[in-house]
């Protein structure tokens, strides 16, 4: 932020601005969600914007680069196939704590823009056999290492990227609709309505890190919520669940953050403590998404019933 | 028109007993309520139950227990809430009632805790008006052992440096998302803490850590003091993109290119040669 006031360097303050305006300007081209005011009373005309991080900036109106939403959507699709340089996320779920409050869902489904009945993330009632105790485990995407999905798509629209995270582009993905057979954990699924939604949103510059604005007739899937990464938050189920559930960070610094609590913790020692594993690891998919038995429960198990109270 | 009245009615019926239920007293047995809380309040215990207040009720209950989390809950201020004995609290957290969970299965030594923890909370946030300390961080960067010293204190109204003796000082690592605690120790009598690193936290590529100081003490403003070490291990996670089945086109292993290419080649090689054949047999036609 320091560099705009910086009159001298014109070449870093142009830089800056770039990266700042992409945002700010997408944002009036797109959703409208900045009005730019212009100054008429000084020697240039001043524009307002808002930049990336949400702060606002006075910029002169002649260096102002508009830029179109197109522009805005390369420029995600470019960032978005590389990924976050460096990282490897990853992503731990202590089951003992779960206890169905569906906050984590919520979140995703707000940010994703999905219909109710839409998951990308989901908590399941589990019972592995007639005697073992009922648990509740929330299922996300489990952004393999040796995706299965990756390797069936004939038209590249599903990737890899060197951080870990596997994203879908919607705007290559066909519909075929391979990665959903090869997927072993049911983590895609496919737009199979026209997700409702005004003319001027669906005219939004395409999120590859978000699938936003969803598309008919092509798969979406949990990103890690791979935009909120990016700028060093994290990710929308595991910063809104109550009750501690969940923990994330990057595998290459062997540390992970509570989304409840804050609380930062070694990865390698979490896992060997509690004996973390991963969900069908002898299919050697290479899951990036841990779980911790649920062992000595937080909360005694409480069964969802329904409207009738049936158990469900 | 009459079904209708009745529906209203009906509802209305309903709708003041689920009032009832939400404000009907919660008895707490006798027995259970006389229950002693078998720990003392002191510093520790207190900080026990804060970390297990902050872990499991604040979700609801608020940081400062004004039952504003993400769920309305009952507020810990209040004097009413404050009159209940030890025993009545333990009793509710371990049966619960409604949106609040039982606790049951919980270590009853951290549900004791948490009840002491919880009256201090009484009247609500109040405004203490914390002292101004100073924390600085000394590192001998020549020395081989990964040593690193706080020195706390305050200026005195000479303008003297006064050390702060028994202070928490809490030692963390820049995280992507939070500190990593390695350690936290007391000040002695000179205002000095010694903590020695652990091995084995992982750096940046050159091994390089972000190292946070923080001064955390209920009388002292919080302070923090950083400083950059280069006692972790090098970051061998970054790694330029493998070539892997699951790559993009451009990072696609070399076997199935060159199979590609070779499979390609020998079809249409044999198109070609067929056609060829072809070309020949009708050449040898029109000669004859």
């Amino acid at each position: 932020m320091g560099k705009i006031n910086d009159k001298g360097k014109g070449s870093s303050r142009r830089d800056f601005l770039k990266s700042g305006i992409t945002f700010g300007a997408g944002a009036i081209a797109g959703a409208g969600l900045v009005s730019a005011i212009a100054n008429a009373g000084g020697k240039e005309n001043k524009v307002k914007v808002l930049t990336g991080d949400g702060k606002i900036a006075e910029v002169n109106a002649s260096e102002l680069n508009m830029i179109s939403p197109g522009e805005v959507q390369e420029k995600n699709q470019k960032q978005g196939r590389i990924g976050l340089p460096g990282k490897k996320f990853v992503m731990v779920i202590d089951l003992s704590r779960c206890q169905n409050a569906r906050k984590c869902m919520a979140a995703c489904n707000a940010a994703h823009e999905l219909q109710p009945y839409q998951h990308h993330i989901n908590t399941l009632q589990m019972q592995d056999s007639a005697d073992s105790a009922p648990y509740y485990m929330p299922k996300p995407c489990f952004h393999c290492d040796n995706p299965p999905c990756v390797k069936v798509c004939p038209v590249d629209a599903t990737f890899k990227r060197q951080d870990g995270i596997v994203l879908i582009d919607n705007e290559r993905c066909i519909g075929c609709r391979f990665c959903i057979s090869a997927c072993p954990y049911s983590a895609r699924m496919f737009q199979w309505f026209e997700p409702e939604m005004t003319e001027e949103q669906k005219n939004r510059p395409y999120n590859i890190e978000l699938n936003v604005p969803q598309k008919r007739g092509t798969v979406t899937k949990c990103l890690f919520s791979a935009d909120r990464l990016r700028v060093g938050k994290l990710p929308y189920c595991v910063s809104s669940c109550p009750n501690g559930v969940y923990y994330f960070g990057d595998k290459n610094e062997d540390a992970v953050t509570n989304g409840t609590t804050g609380e930062t913790v070694l990865f390698s020692e979490l896992i060997r403590n509690n004996a973390g594993y991963t969900y069908f690891e002898d299919l050697g998919t290479k899951p990036q998404v841990y779980y911790l038995p649920p062992k000595d429960r937080r909360t005694p198990f409480k069964p969802v019933e329904d409207s009738l109270g049936e158990k469900i | 028109m009459r079904i209708c009245g009745n529906s209203i009615i009906i509802m209305l019926l309903l709708a003041c007993s689920l009032d009832v239920l939400a404000f009907e007293p919660w008895n707490v047995p006798g027995p259970e309520g006389g229950r002693k809380n078998p720990l003392k309040a002191d510093k520790n215990v207190i900080e026990n139950g804060r970390i297990f207040f902050m872990n499991t009720c604040k979700a609801c209950h608020g940081e400062q227990g004004l039952g504003n989390g993400v769920i309305k809950a009952a507020d810990m201020t209040t004097a009413k809430f404050q009159s209940q004995t030890d025993g009545e609290l333990f009793y509710k957290i371990t049966t619960g009632r409604g949106q609040m969970p039982s606790f049951k299965a919980m270590n009853s030594n951290d549900l004791w805790q948490v009840i002491i923890f919880i009256r201090t909370l009484a009247g609500g946030a109040k405004q203490v008006l914390k002292k101004n300390a100073m924390l600085n961080l000394i590192i001998d960067v020549n020395k081989p052992e990964k040593q690193v010293t706080g020195v706390v204190y305050f200026m005195d109204e000479a303008g003297q440096k006064q050390p702060l003796e028994k202070i928490k000082v809490g030692f963390y690592v820049q995280r992507m998302f939070g500190l990593l605690p390695v350690g936290s120790k007391y000040t002695n009598d000179k205002g000095y803490v010694r903590l020695d690193f652990p091995s084995g936290i992982i750096g940046d590529t050159i091994g390089n850590l972000n190292l946070v100081a923080k001064l955390e003490d209920a009388e002292y403003k919080s302070a923090d003091a950083l400083a950059t070490v280069k006692w972790g291990l090098p970051n061998t996670g970054l790694k330029k993109a493998e070539r892997t089945l699951w790559a993009t086109n451009k990072l696609a292993p070399v076997w199935l290119i060159l199979s590609f290419t070779l499979t390609l080649l020998v079809i249409f090689g044999v198109i070609i040669y067929v056609l060829l054949q072809v070309r020949k047999i009708h050449r040898l036609g029109k000669i004859v």
